[in-house]
């Protein structure tokens, strides 16, 4: 009954784009991960939108005057914690549930269930990135319009900043993904993410010694939040440059961690 | 194909879990694998399938780490420990992403979903299920390639009565198939039923490597039935001759055969109703085997706590 199996034979083996299409099925498979990324949508689309309205509604010229394109997407320094969650749980949740142990039972090299991951994540978090920011800036700056306020927006800018807003989520997200491999606890790896993005740079703008705040601005987040600060001409990097900081912090930690995952025990 | 663990160590620090092992396995064969808890089975039998870094030696199948094989889940099927699948993820969907690895089409996800007994839970979160159920998974997950080896880490380990015919029906049907099973197990009499050949390991080391046969061999031990049990006694009495009065008319005679036995009381008169050999169970084997390698040994009762 076992033995004559015509369901399996030669072709069932392993491959890269095999590994792929298991991660985007883990990935689907448990609600919180869609529900996340609508949120996600929904918060980036949705703060930019009422940004701009509040900016409408402003009395004070100066106010209305001072807005800025980059402000309808100032939101995502702090939405980049919802995805960083996503990215540090598609993996630490595998330790703490102990499906890694059936994972790379499967996939014994390892490196590839990492770069599988990364690269539905990156897909998942880009595409939701840029389909919030596309709602934020064209319906914040449809907004703005019809308070007769004009925002200059070049198409090479509007571009970057969709785009950009996109890649920043996508990136930390991967960067949370790294350092949940490296820590291989939900928690931990959390809390690390945050203290990261959100809570070193804090940390080191309070400390009143120059250097120390030029350093600052090369940490991932700072660096990498450039690329939605266009008009920002006064930062140490430029727009891209601040983004190739992040990225290089990136590729550092998912260079750490496939290092640490072919050497581990699981 | 061959399991072959050469000169396998791990260590932790300073212990070691496992030192210096190195034994064979041989294909369509059932091989057991017994320990007292914490002498090293799971360590060894995760480093077999990659999961745990060997510090020094390695294990081979077929002549090829587990790594370097092209699927792994038609080489070898795993069976480690029940909590091996994400909570929230429905049992289906836990095989269907499995599966995905190796291109396994869903018709046969849905032939495992049927043989481990999951039909009616398939789609129910794994979370929500009883050990039993979750054991089942795992049997699922393992069987998924269609594998030639079965490696099963305590596959009965929490299952109630029904869980547990299940599983002997299943090693014994895979077993009839010709495949390869290495499985631990704490159910001596089980194993004693399906294993060839077993091999004992304590603290980190093989203690015994050898057929079951050997194992369970006769022991110079004779039961005998008898109305003149001590004059029996006293007759057999002599060096390297030891008897031991179980009832009112039986008794157990060691250091002779029983043919030497019956010759020598039917010269003396004495009426013999039954002689048996008596066959060493393989708890007794393994009692003997590992007694001094028992890890957590309990304490004895008038040892002063302090």
């Amino acid at each position: 009954m076992i033995a004559a199996l015509p369901s399996i034979d030669d072709r069932a083996h392993l491959s890269f784009t095999r590994v792929i299409d298991s991660e985007r099925i883990k990935f689907t498979t448990l609600r919180s991960n869609p529900v996340t990324l609508l949120i996600v949508f929904a918060a980036v689309a949705g703060l930019g939108l009422l940004t701009a309205v509040a900016a409408a509604g402003a009395n004070d010229a100066a106010h209305r005057a001072g807005i800025l394109p980059g402000d309808l997407l100032g939101n995502v320094s702090w939405i980049q914690i919802i995805t960083a969650i996503l990215g540090v749980l598609f993996i630490a949740s595998e330790y703490t549930s102990g499906s890694a142990r059936t994972t790379f039972l499967a996939v014994p090299t390892r490196v590839p269930v990492l770069l599988a991951k990364l690269l539905v994540l990156a897909c998942a978090v880009f595409i939701t990135g840029v389909a919030g920011a596309v709602a934020a800036v064209l319906g914040g700056t449809a907004i703005l319009h019809q308070s007769s306020i004009e925002l200059v927006l070049a198409p090479p800018i509007t571009l970057q900043l969709i785009v950009g807003a996109g890649l920043y989520l996508a990136t930390t997200a991967i960067l949370s993904l790294a350092l949940g491999a490296i820590i291989r606890n939900v928690v931990g790896g959390i809390l690390a993410a945050i203290g990261l993005l959100l809570v070193a740079p804090l940390l080191l703008g309070i400390v009143p010694v120059d250097w120390i705040h030029r350093a600052a601005s090369f940490l991932p987040a700072p660096a990498g939040q450039l690329i939605l600060a266009p008009e920002n001409v006064g930062a140490a990097l430029t727009p891209w440059g601040g983004y190739l900081v992040l990225l290089a912090w990136t590729v550092c930690a998912t260079i750490l961690a496939a290092i640490l995952l072919v050497g581990r025990d699981v | 194909m061959t399991i072959e663990v050469r000169s396998l160590s791990k260590r932790y620090g300073r212990t070691f879990a496992v030192r210096n092992v190195s034994f064979q396995v041989a294909p369509g064969t059932v091989t057991g694998f017994l320990g007292p808890n914490g002498a090293g089975k799971s360590t060894t039998m995760r480093s077999i399938v990659g999961l745990d870094r060997p510090s020094s030696g390695e294990a081979l199948i077929g002549g090829q780490r587990y790594a370097q094989l092209r699927a792994p889940f038609r080489e070898v099927g795993t069976l480690l420990e029940t909590k091996s699948a994400h909570r929230s993820r429905t049992a289906y969907n836990h095989l269907r992403a499995v599966a995905a690895t190796h291109g396994i089409r869903r018709s046969r996800v849905n032939e495992v979903i049927d043989l481990a007994g999951l039909s009616s839970v398939a789609n129910k979160r794994v979370g929500g299920f009883s050990l039993g159920m979750g054991q089942r998974l795992g049997i699922a997950v393992a069987l998924l390639g269609d594998p030639r080896i079965l490696i099963l880490d305590e596959p009965v380990n929490g299952l109630d009565p029904d869980g547990v015919t299940w599983i002997r029906e299943l090693l014994r049907s895979l077993a009839a198939e010709g495949r390869t099973v290495f499985l631990s197990s704490h159910l001596l009499g089980e194993l004693a039923l399906i294993a060839h050949h077993v091999i004992v390991i304590g603290r980190g080391e093989i203690i015994s490597d050898s057929p079951m046969d050997a194992l369970t061999a006769t022991t110079e031990r004779v039961r005998v039935r008898t109305d003149q049990v001590e004059a029996l006694a006293r007759l057999v009495a002599g060096p390297g001759v030891t008897s031991a009065v179980m009832t009112q008319d039986t008794i157990e005679i060691s250091g002779l055969s029983s043919e030497q036995l019956a010759r020598r009381s039917a010269n003396s008169g004495i009426v013999l109703f039954e002689v048996v050999p008596v066959k060493r169970s393989l708890e007794e084997a393994y009692i003997e085997l590992t007694r001094g390698a028992v890890e957590y040994q309990a304490s004895s009762e008038n040892e002063d706590p302090k």
